[in-house]
């Protein structure tokens, strides 16, 4: 869902044409000074009301940002739980935790984990090195989440995929050379072709 | 979790070579594949006689599970005594179930009436000692927290792994294999059937100075001294501005340099 | 003291001075053509149009260029900043040349650490990536860059340590920090240059403290091997880093305090608003940088809170108060409009468009996305480049105009200005794009899901030669001056 970007992209755009039509606005201004008068303290009366329009579209930003935070909740239950880890430069991804390198290199080889698609999914994301940013890609280059990988601590994330499909976690925070190539795949199945494959 | 695993592969060793080999990568639940996963709710009969369910129990409080049985010469006892340890160690409001329940279709309610005044739990109400109502359900619970158990002639034993099971509202959250439970890994369990959950877990490394310390005894996120150290600058910044204030003799000359020209 | 022996004294204050910013104002001339064509360098390899550049190179450029930009505007907006306030308070001129020397040798130290050992961290160096280059670069290059940055250290918070003693000379604490205007006096008189400058040092102090934290914890790891915390440095490097940043963008908006009225012929004073919005922005300063930390999980989430909150609300007294006044003081008013105070002038419109784009993304809803992708450099191009770096080049002009005598070319002035802000911002547009289609940051090349990105790169460099042309006739018209302000 990237509507919130979307919105926050033409806010942008809107806001910085504002600012450059005022700025335009104003400089044109010096070109016919005022001989007698003295703008100054006209201008200055928008002040206040210059100030609670900022400070409206700054509350307005907290209390419709504030509660979509990704930060998982208390009680919050995935449905299905990936454990990631990054190092020097793939992310691998198990159903298991992964705490060596061996079982880094043996999980980067492997085939892709398979998760259900549209329902919750937690990747607990740690490194084996240095900070690494794990960050979920579609195939369409559209960006759906993201957390630091981050060595000695665990991050949760939880994600929903709409759609089956394969998706690639790129690297976000620069770790070497490499980074640029750096990623690791999951595989999005539909939910129901998902469960005959659970083994039990 | 490896090394518990480990450590149970040594402690059976002899009894896991003996084992249809097909079956080793099933011999230790791996807690990962049961995680989330629903539990079928199950009928039970307590060491009181009363019957309830594993439902009605989950709908009360979160549960610890595990599975026994009373004639058990080995791995339970030490099981059951190492959770009562810790739980006992437990500070706060124990605000769930521990739920002891027999898969030996031998057992009566009787024996886990015994089993529990045995270990000095008969007037504790937070722990449930029973049998399963219907013994058709033994098997299908068993398989669906990854518990296994097995009858050797030899000893006149079932041979089975230790597991404690943490349940919240009807689904496993954590499972915790072996003989002996101890209180770091148990306070995780206990922190997520209530809901909360334990940002720290995986490699336990030498660091100098975390920022928050997760203290296994408490169960609390501690601020660490690295904490401490990211509010030193702030504070060494309002001491060194003092002095310089302070510290400085003011000059009354009131002259002030003016900046020759000026557009 | 006589009437003639003081402003012996005064003058000869200002030729020490004046010769102080001369010197270092020439090494700007030379690190900031050189930084700037390592971006426009770094924009050819993203376009693929070297597509057998090392990528370990392309690290080791971006890190020298973030940190000798980060560096170079902050030391000449203290140059700046002491050559303005040398009218009302005496910075120690020994001092200054002590930190300029110091500088030297930890910039040469930075240089050899990438250019010579391809140091590539990324100018925040992030722990523990310095020493775990997965073979790139050689332990010996960090140990250099890590030296460097220390002595640079050792020779800022000197520099900010004197000034603030050369305020505290003639005002005590709370008549720098303009407190007394908030109880409703006016006298003694805290120009808005003092006020902001007490205020920026202040905060620069929490940051070098920061960064000497960061430091010896490096070097506690190096040295007996216990890692430190990553969560810990993480919070003192991005601590250290914002601040110092801020604080050049506020030494910035003193240039703009002080040297405006002159254009304008209107005071800029200060009130008990501008009291109290630099008193706000001291407190807020030290809280923002939590914005750097959203996606790490297992920060506090209070800590997360309190970020978004301070973000936010330290945009109030830059748009409420600097910006508008700015603006409300050139309204229908005879200015002089130069190269100088048109470039100090447009900073804060720089500032003002990065500033929305900043708050933007120190949503953590937002930043869930827009985090590490291009919006980033975007945004703090904006309002560095376009921001403070274009006050301080105006300052430049200024003094060298002032002390030369040489006229304003209005004309000439007029066409370097337009392709300044068409060069400049279509760059940053660029950059905008790429990060609202999500193509990450610092990445020397782009994989084929991104090749959205090789294309705003390769457009980029059409905006960026723009921009080059006219800041080259902006050194040209302002190297002729000051060359002549000797």
């Amino acid at each position: 869902m990237a509507v919130i970007n979307l919105i926050a992209v033409l806010i942008f755009i809107i806001f910085s044409i504002v600012i450059f039509g005022v700025y335009a606005y104003f400089f044109n201004s010096t070109r016919r000074p005022a001989e007698e008068a003295d703008y100054y303290k006209v201008v200055t009366k928008l002040r206040v009301p210059f100030f609670f329009l900022i400070l409206l579209l700054l509350i307005a930003g907290l209390v419709l940002t504030l509660p979509k935070v990704p930060y998982p909740s208390s009680g919050q239950f995935p449905d299905a739980v990936v454990y990631v880890v990054g190092k020097q430069f793939s992310f691998a991804f198990d159903t298991q935790p992964i705490e060596t390198e061996e079982r880094w290199k043996e999980r980067t080889e492997a085939e892709p984990v398979q998760v259900p698609s549209d329902k919750w999914i937690e990747f607990r994301v740690t490194s084996l090195d240095v900070n690494h940013g794990f960050s979920l890609y579609d195939e369409n280059g559209k960006l759906l989440g993201q957390t630091q990988a981050m060595p000695g601590y665990v991050n949760r994330l939880f994600i929903k995929f709409d759609q089956p499909g394969f998706y690639t976690a790129y690297c976000m925070e620069l770790c070497g050379n490499s980074h640029h190539a750096m990623k690791g795949i999951i595989e999005v199945v539909e939910t129901r072709s998902f469960s005959s494959k659970i083994p039990n | 979790m490896g090394k518990i695993i480990l450590v149970i592969l040594l402690a059976l060793g002899q009894t896991a070579l003996a084992q249809d080999s097909s079956e080793i990568n099933n011999l230790f639940p791996s807690e990962e594949r049961y995680l989330y996963k629903d539990i079928s709710d199950v009928k039970l009969v307590d060491s009181n006689g009363k019957i309830t369910s594993l439902s009605k129990i989950w709908h009360e409080k979160p549960i610890l599970l595990t599975l026994i049985f009373s004639r058990c010469a080995g791995i339970c006892s030490p099981l059951i005594s190492s959770l009562k340890f810790s739980v006992d160690k437990i500070k706060e409001n124990k605000n769930f179930y521990i739920v002891v329940l027999s898969f030996d279709t031998a057992d009566t309610q009787e024996d886990m009436k015994v089993l529990k005044e045995g270990f000095e739990l008969g007037e504790n109400e937070n722990w449930i000692f029973g049998i399963f109502a219907e013994k058709d359900e033994i098997k299908k619970l068993s398989k669906e927290i990854g518990f296994w158990y097995k009858w050797v002639d030899s000893t006149g034993q079932y041979d089975h792994p230790g597991i404690v099971v943490g349940i919240r509202q009807g689904k496993i959250v954590r499972i915790l294999v072996g003989g002996n439970i101890t209180l770091v890994k148990l306070r995780e369990v206990v922190q997520e059937i209530k809901g909360e959950f334990v940002p720290f877990y995986g490699t336990q490394r030498n660091v100098a100075f975390k920022c928050l310390n997760y203290d296994p005894e408490t169960g609390n996120v501690k601020i660490g001294f690295g904490t401490v150290i990211l509010f030193i600058p702030a504070l060494l910044t309002l001491a060194v501005t003092l002095s310089i204030f302070y510290l400085t003799p003011k000059t009354k000359n009131k002259m002030e340099v003016k900046n020759a020209s000026q557009f | 003291m006589t009437e003639v022996a003081i402003k012996a004294e005064a003058i000869e204050i200002e030729a020490k001075v004046k010769k102080l910013t001369l010197i270092w104002t020439g090494l700007t001339f030379v690190l900031f053509p050189i930084l700037g064509l390592l971006g426009f360098l770094m924009r050819f390899v993203q376009s693929n149009i070297f597509p057998a550049f090392p990528p370990e190179w392309f690290y080791s450029i971006l890190t020298l260029h973030g940190v000798g930009m980060v560096g170079l505007w902050y030391v000449e907006g203290m140059t700046a900043v002491i050559y303005l306030l040398s009218k009302y308070v005496k910075p120690n001129t020994a001092v200054s040349w002590f930190s300029f020397a110091l500088t030297l040798v930890g910039v040469a130290l930075i240089i050899i650490s990438t250019i010579g050992g391809k140091f590539g961290a990324g100018w925040y160096f992030l722990y523990p990536l310095p020493y775990k280059s997965a073979e790139i670069w050689p332990n010996w290059a960090t140990d250099f860059y890590l030296i460097g940055l220390g002595i640079l250290g050792i020779a800022w918070t000197v520099w900010v340590i004197d000034v603030l003693r050369a305020i505290a000379q003639r005002y005590s604490l709370n008549q720098a920090l303009a407190w007394h205007y908030l109880a409703g006096k006016v006298e003694p008189e805290t120009p808005p240059i003092i006020l902001i400058v007490t205020v920026s040092c202040i905060a620069a102090i929490t940051g070098f403290l920061a960064a000497v934290a960061l430091l010896l914890l490096f070097l506690f790891d190096r040295v007996s091997g216990t890692p430190a915390d990553p969560l810990l440095m993480k919070n003192l490097v991005f601590y250290f880093g914002h601040v110092l940043v801020n604080i050049t963008m506020y030494l910035g908006v003193a240039i703009l305090y002080e040297v405006l009225p002159q254009y304008t012929q209107r005071p800029w004073k200060t009130n008990k608003l501008v009291a109290f919005a630099w008193n706000t922005v001291l407190f807020l300063v030290l809280f923002a940088y939590f914005h750097h930390l959203y996606m790490d999980f297992v920060q506090p989430k209070a800590f997360q809170i309190i970020g978004q909150f301070a973000s936010y609300f330290i945009s109030v007294p830059a748009a409420v108060v600097t910006i508008f006044s700015a603006l409300a003081m050139i309204y229908r008013t005879k200015v002089n409009w130069t190269l100088g105070s048109s470039l100090v002038f447009l900073g804060t419109m720089g500032w003002a468009v990065g500033g929305v784009a900043a708050v933007i993304d120190s949503s953590i809803a937002v930043n869930f996305r827009f985090h590490n992708t291009l919006w980033v450099p975007a945004h703090f191009h904006t309002y560095f480049l376009m921001g403070v770096v274009l006050m301080i080049l105006g300052f430049i002009y200024h003094f060298s105009q002032e002390h030369s005598k040489i006229p304003d070319n209005s004309k000439l002035a007029r066409l370097t200005l337009w392709l300044i802000l068409i060069g400049g911002y279509g760059f940053l547009s660029m950059f905008y794009t790429g990060g609202a289609l999500f193509v990450p940051r610092r990445y020397a090349l782009y994989p084929s899901t991104f090749s959205a990105g090789v294309t705003i790169a390769q457009i980029s460099i059409v905006f960026v030669s723009i921009l080059t042309i006219g800041l080259l006739l902006y050194l040209i018209q302002t190297i002729r001056r000051w060359a002549r302000s000797f």
